[in-house]
């Protein structure tokens, strides 16, 4: 009977806790067992002891005295419950009386006081009766009990601070138990009574009865449906709702048992539900999680807590299921998040907290989103009475930060000082005047948080009782002001104050649009509030000058550029951590407090960096599992920003869990693109921001995850808004500001689509490998296991690809990079290449008639004098000179249309002499000696040249690659001096594009390609070369891999692009494009995409447009995705 | 309609500035690709002292294949018929791009000068021509006289 345990009671008003501290309210309540929510007691005896405290003395009754009194009062009772009622009461001076009013209000149950189950509490029905399941409901009947009588003795004192508010009428038809004395009145008052049997099942657990109202407290009459004695009984047990009743219609005779009458019961809703102290809420909550993993770990937490928590839980159950289905029954729905009026169409029923399965591992089929979905996303992320109040007009302080910024990028500064609560650095920043009020008032009020997105906004009723209706007096206590009132759909919590979720979270998420100047915003923020001005002590180093930029590889320089482009104080640098310069402790580098130490204000490392001290020092961790304080984990910094945030989406990655614990007082996201494909990819920047109680995962599960796999979107996102919309910020390009201007105006861009014919040996190629492709998908369709050859039927389709580009990618030395070809066991395709290079025809004889007729062309070259016949340009331009071998020299590309055009003979356009593609010479830059021409020709008045003749061979350059050179040649005769962007998806094309425009000749093209393989020094080299301003008439070219410079550089200095290839993504492409088209950007931006006609490539494009109207990212369902594959793959096998 | 390339106007340029004597041809300011053209008949030959107008068009494909051109002044000529179209070899089959307008021309006034019966584009003329010389020799002239002498 002594065991020790914890109990739930309904929390009471705080007016009776001499005021205690919020945050502490859980520890410091609980020693005050009247306003505590948890409460240690013995057993059942907590008011006898209380009571025994008046009457001091203990005096033992006689057994034989106590019987008779007992039994003289109560009746016959069990000797069992005698001798439990003698025990218990005999040492007091009242304890007949106290033994009576136990038995009257809550008889012991006789199975208890058997002697084999005496010392068990916990378990009151005998094991005879006992089902496993039942079990939960044992608890939770004795827990109801419970209390319900702890409430009971409470109830007075709080009857004086009680309010309670309409909420409802439900009408019913009731059935009498007994009978009646006399006929039911209409209007007369009935009172529900609320019956906890001792010895009872769970059913009959909840059974409420409706007594008549006398002076002898009432008389059992009827009872009302079962259905709602179950969800009154918690109402009524968590002293949560009143209820008044009254007969709706007279009965004409006296009820007999089982006749049925009308009646009305008004619901209202009492003060007593209604929790104030959120924070403990919060806490509660929060407790109930971080019991889970450290039950998992070894809890730390005292038993006290583990055991508690199940009645809590429980309780929380009770009160959920009791108000979500009262809710339903009096049809009150919550209103929209946003918008008052307006009520949520479809307020389905909640999800509960206990269904939250944990294995984090059991993930369904990814979610994505679709286009539409995001951009409701990002439109619901728009607006906010916080950003319209903030001023347009901050600046960062000229001593530190010398560029000017654009109004969006002001406006954006201000709102990353208020999201680092900066107030007062914003106030001197904004203007000369400072904040006006109403803008600070709006910025406190946001401080103050947002509302908790688990909460759901009520309007009140009008009170329609029927005291009211009928025109009585209002009975009920005094009408509250207040409109709104908010409930907790998850766990049953009510509140009439907003619940705000506060968060102490300093930074965010800067999600503006690519080209929008993220980085330029992220270095005013820094250049704002360099230092900490108020360090607090931590248990790491605090680096509290230091602001780490963690960002892609490829970045690192642009942004030590831009940070010294910006930077105009002397005492601020940026050091970058990288490759060599990693330091195995940063403390005395980054933490000095000598006066005149030098510490960057900026350190700027790599994802990369980060991650490989990671998983370096990752086995090392402490018993605690803290990680040892090496590098970048050996200091708390004072601010981290994170580029291309999107790099840690997926939380499993190591890249992530390696910046999830670097530590710093603020932490920012920069990124354009915050969800890549699913809204799951958010969680990991709650997590990496630490935002409270987002980033605990089987939180973040069960309030998105789950309910957007039910397909609750509009639920989902209204969450996720709540969840991001203090800490984060996009604008785009097309969104226009407060002077009703966009945002950013670009120059116009021009994509031309170039279709390009295939050269004679591309087409038997094509042609041979189209016919395998076709096979191979036939017999997929056929079979129906189409995407079971989906390997397969792809590397056949890069094959396609591959002919469209150049030849030489199929096979040999540029075999594609980053695709699996089983080439080696491809005998048929090798002879089949093999033969197509053998049947050229026209060629000649041998090697030695090549060298013959080669070196007796030398004499005949006069580049200065040279014109070619065909366009009449003179002189020919080297890369294009070509000569005949009856010594004529003409263009390449005028000399090639001549000889490809179908009407025409095959002949020398000066001398008809007959003449083929195959017996063509160019030049090359070389030079070439007297002795060796002397040595072929047998000329004894050989001269030296200064080029070198080579003999032409129209199948190695391919048609696009043609085509891109006579572009580029006419870009540099219209615009010389400008700069070009070649991109390529496949790096290996790009080598061969370099190689062909190198022979093309040094005088015109400076040739630059940039791709995964050079390392950082060699990359910022090559962009800065790029980006210097031309002035000889040349034109520089910069061939750069889609994939290694795709994102995130800023190529403004040219305004032309040739994409080589299409992608099948459409934003890829885009992506690509943004390079030059973004700011800074002066001029018209013309792009040409080559593709070859007829060719697989034409319907790519036919799949982007496609992918580009039912939106990028695809449906949730793998179904779905898997019939858009097949119909993708349709698409391109049809003729 | 594509840009002019760079040939025609080069080309277009020297007829003005560099003309072949008895031979202009002016751009039409609507299509510069439609010249008007006019060749005067070679001395000692029966077109002498003839004036021929004729027109020149240059087709997309200029100069990969070649002009179009056709007398509009009637004239008595083995090798032109009743609609001035003209048969020569350098216009059909022997086209090569390094030939220009100019050298086109030329080569219809030296046509003129030696009209050849063998490879007849108008078989009457070229019977006429080939049973009686001398008469047709006179009705050529007499042609000439008639259609493409300026009256002044």
């Amino acid at each position: 009977m002594s065991v020790t345990k914890k109990r739930f009671f309904v929390p009471k008003e705080k007016v009776t806790v001499p005021s205690l501290d919020d945050k502490s309210s859980v520890e410091s309540t609980a020693l005050s067992p009247n306003t505590s929510l948890f409460v240690e007691d013995d057993d059942d005896e907590d008011e006898a002891d209380n009571e025994s405290d008046v009457t001091p003395l203990p005096i033992q009754i006689p057994l034989g005295q106590f019987e008779t009194e007992l039994k003289a009062t109560v009746g016959d009772i069990s000797p069992q419950i005698l001798s439990y009622l003698y025990n218990k009461h005999s040492n007091q001076s009242d304890g007949v009386k106290q033994a009576v009013s136990e038995l009257l209000t809550c008889p012991p149950d006789i199975n208890e006081l058997l002697p084999n189950s005496t010392q068990q509490t916990e378990s009151p029905a005998p094991p005879t009766q006992k089902r496993p399941t039942d079990d939960v409901n044992e608890q939770l009947q004795s827990l109801s009990k419970r209390i319900h009588l702890a409430s009971q003795a409470h109830q007075k004192e709080v009857a004086q601070q009680t309010w309670d508010r309409y909420i409802g009428s439900i009408d019913v038809q009731a059935w009498a138990t007994r009978p009646t004395f006399s006929p039911l009145k209409y209007a007369e008052k009935l009172s529900l009574k609320r019956l906890i049997p001792k010895n009872s099942s769970m059913k009959s657990s909840s059974i409420i009865r409706l007594s008549t109202i006398d002076h002898y407290g009432g008389r059992e009459i009827a009872r009302i449906p079962e259905d709602l004695t179950r969800i009154f009984s918690p109402l009524i047990d968590l002293d949560i709702a009143r209820f008044e009743v009254s007969v709706l219609e007279g009965t004409k005779r006296r009820l007999s048992t089982a006749d049925s009458f009308l009646i009305q019961i008004d619901v209202f809703l009492k003060n007593t539900g209604f929790i104030k102290n959120l924070d403990a809420l919060e806490v509660k909550i929060d407790n109930l999680s971080k019991h889970k993993n450290a039950a998992s770990k070894a809890a730390k937490s005292s038993n006290f807590h583990a055991t508690s928590e199940t009645d809590g839980e429980a309780a929380l159950r009770l009160r959920q299921y009791a108000l979500s289905r009262l809710f339903d029954r009096l049809r009150i729905k919550p209103l929209r998040l946003n918008d008052d009026d307006e009520e949520e169409e479809n307020s389905d029923e909640p999800i509960s907290l206990d269904s939250d399965d944990e294995n984090e591992q059991v993930e369904s089929t990814p979610d994505q989103l679709n286009l539409d979905q995001l951009k409701q996303f990002y439109q619901a992320n728009n607006q906010s009475k916080l950003l319209e109040s903030l001023p347009e007009t901050t600046v960062p302080p000229s001593d530190n930060f010398k560029l000017n910024l654009r109004t969006y990028q002001k406006h954006g500064l201000s709102w990353m000082l208020t999201r680092e609560n900066e107030i007062s650095t914003l106030d001197q920043l904004s203007s000369e005047q400072g904040l006006s009020t109403q803008s600070k008032r709006d910025i406190e009020e946001n401080e103050s948080g947002t509302m908790n997105p688990l909460w759901r906004k009520y309007k009140w009723p009008k009170n329609m009782s029927f005291a009211v209706s009928v025109g009585g007096s209002t009975q009920s206590s005094q009408e509250r002001e207040d409109e709104f009132f908010y409930a907790n759909v998850y766990n049953g919590e009510l509140s009439v104050e907003k619940p705000i979720i506060k968060n102490s979270l300093r930074g965010g998420i800067l999600a503006d649009e690519m080209g929008l100047g993220k980085t330029i915003s992220a270095l005013a923020l820094v250049n704002s509030v360099p230092y900490d001005t108020n360090p607090e002590k931590s248990n790491k180093p605090y680096a509290s000058k230091t602001t780490l930029i963690v960002v892609p590889m490829s970045l690192l320089s642009q942004w030590k550029q831009e940070f010294e482009k910006c930077n105009n104080n002397n005492n601020h640098y940026c050091k970058l951590y990288y490759g060599d310069e990693i330091e195995s402790n940063l403390t005395w580098s980054l933490c000095s407090t000598k006066p005149n130490a030098k510490i960057p204000t900026v350190m700027i490392t790599t994802y990369g960096t980060v991650l490989n001290e990671f998983t370096r020092i990752a086995r090392a961790r402490d018993e605690k599992g803290e990680l040892p304080p090496i590098g970048l984990y050996s200091v708390k910094f004072f601010r981290i920003i994170i580029d291309e945030g999107h790099n840690i989406r997926n939380r499993n990655t190591k890249t992530a869990k390696s910046l999830y614990e670097l530590e710093s007082s603020r932490k920012w996201i920069l990124t354009g693109t915050p969800i890549v494909n699913r809204l799951d990819d958010l969680y990991s920047f709650t997590k990496f921001l630490q935002l409270d109680p987002w980033s605990n995962f089987s939180y973040w599960k069960t309030f998105v995850t789950l309910p957007f796999e039910q397909r609750k979107i509009s639920q989902t996102l209204d969450v996720i808004k709540s969840i991001l919309e203090p800490i984060f910020l996009r604008r785009t390009k097309a969104m226009k500001g407060r002077d009703g201007r966009p945002l950013v105006e670009l120059p116009s861009k021009e994509v031309i689509i170039e279709e390009i014919k295939f050269n004679d040996q591309e087409e038997k190629l094509y042609g041979y490998f189209k016919a395998r492709a076709f096979n191979s998908f036939a017999e997929g369709l056929k079979s129906g296991q189409l995407l079971r050859q989906y390997t397969q039927i792809l590397t056949h389709i890069l094959r396609l690809r591959q002919v469209c580009c150049h030849v030489d990618l199929i096979g040999g030395a540029h075999e594609m990079d980053d695709e699996i070809i089983d080439l080696e066991s491809d005998e048929d395709m090798k002879k089949f290449l093999k033969s197509i290079k053998e049947q050229q025809q026209n060629r000649f004889e041998n090697d030695h008639a090549v060298k013959k007729t080669m070196y007796s062309l030398y004499s005949k070259v006069d580049i200065e004098n040279s014109e070619c016949s065909i366009c009449t340009q003179s002189p020919i331009p080297f890369g294009e000179m070509t000569i005949t071998p009856c010594g004529h020299s003409y263009c390449l590309t005028c000399l090639l249309e001549h000889l490809d055009f179908p009407t025409t003979t095959k002949t020398c356009p000066n001398c008809r002499e007959p003449i083929s593609k195959y017996q063509l010479f160019r030049l090359r830059n070389q030079k070439t000696t007297a002795n060796e021409i002397r040595f072929h020709t047998k000329e004894p008045k050989a001269e030296n040249y200064p080029f070198q003749l080579y003999l032409y061979d129209p199948n190695r350059s391919s048609s696009k690659i043609q085509a891109l050179i006579k572009h580029l040649h006419d870009i540099k005769s219209q615009t010389p001096n400008s700069k070009v962007i070649v991109f390529s998806q496949f790096s290996s094309y790009l080598d061969i594009i370099e190689t062909e425009l190198k022979v093309q000749q040094d005088n015109d093209f400076v040739i630059y390609k940039f791709d995964g393989r050079l390392n950082l020094k060699e990359r910022q080299k090559l962009l800065d070369d790029f980006n210097k301003e031309l002035s000889d008439g040349k034109i520089a070219i910069l061939l750069l891999s889609l994939k290694a410079g795709g994102v995130g550089l800023n190529l403004t200095t040219a305004s032309r692009a040739f994409m080589m290839d299409p992608w099948w993504s459409p934003s890829i492409e885009d992506q690509a494009i943004d390079r030059i088209h973004r700011i800074g950007q002066n001029e018209t931006v013309k792009v040409v995409r080559f593709i070859m006609e007829n060719s697989i490539e034409t319907k790519m494009l036919k799949i982007q447009e496609r992918k580009k109207q039912i939106g990028e990212a695809v449906a949730a369902e793998e179904e779905e995705r898997r019939k858009r594959r097949i119909e993708e793959i349709q698409i391109l096998f049809e003729e | 309609m594509a840009a002019l390339p760079k040939r025609i106007i080069k080309e277009t340029e020297r007829l003005v500035s560099d003309p072949v004597p008895g031979i202009t041809a002016i751009p039409s300011e609507d299509n510069l690709r439609y010249f008007e053209v006019t060749i005067d008949g070679p001395n000692h030959s029966p077109y002498a002292d003839g004036v021929f107008n004729l027109e020149l068009y240059l087709p997309d494909d200029y100069p990969m294949c070649a002009p179009k051109v056709r007398f509009l002044t009637k004239i008595y000529h083995p090798n032109i018929d009743k609609l001035g179209r003209i048969c020569l070899d350098v216009l059909k089959d022997n086209w090569s791009p390094a030939l220009q307008i100019r050298t086109i021309l030329l080569s219809i006034q030296a046509l003129l000068g030696a009209p050849n019966p063998d490879d007849p584009l108008a078989n009457d003329v070229a019977d006429d021509w080939k049973k009686d010389e001398k008469r047709a020799i006179e009705i050529a002239k007499e042609w000439t006289l008639k259609y493409a002498t300026k009256k002044d």
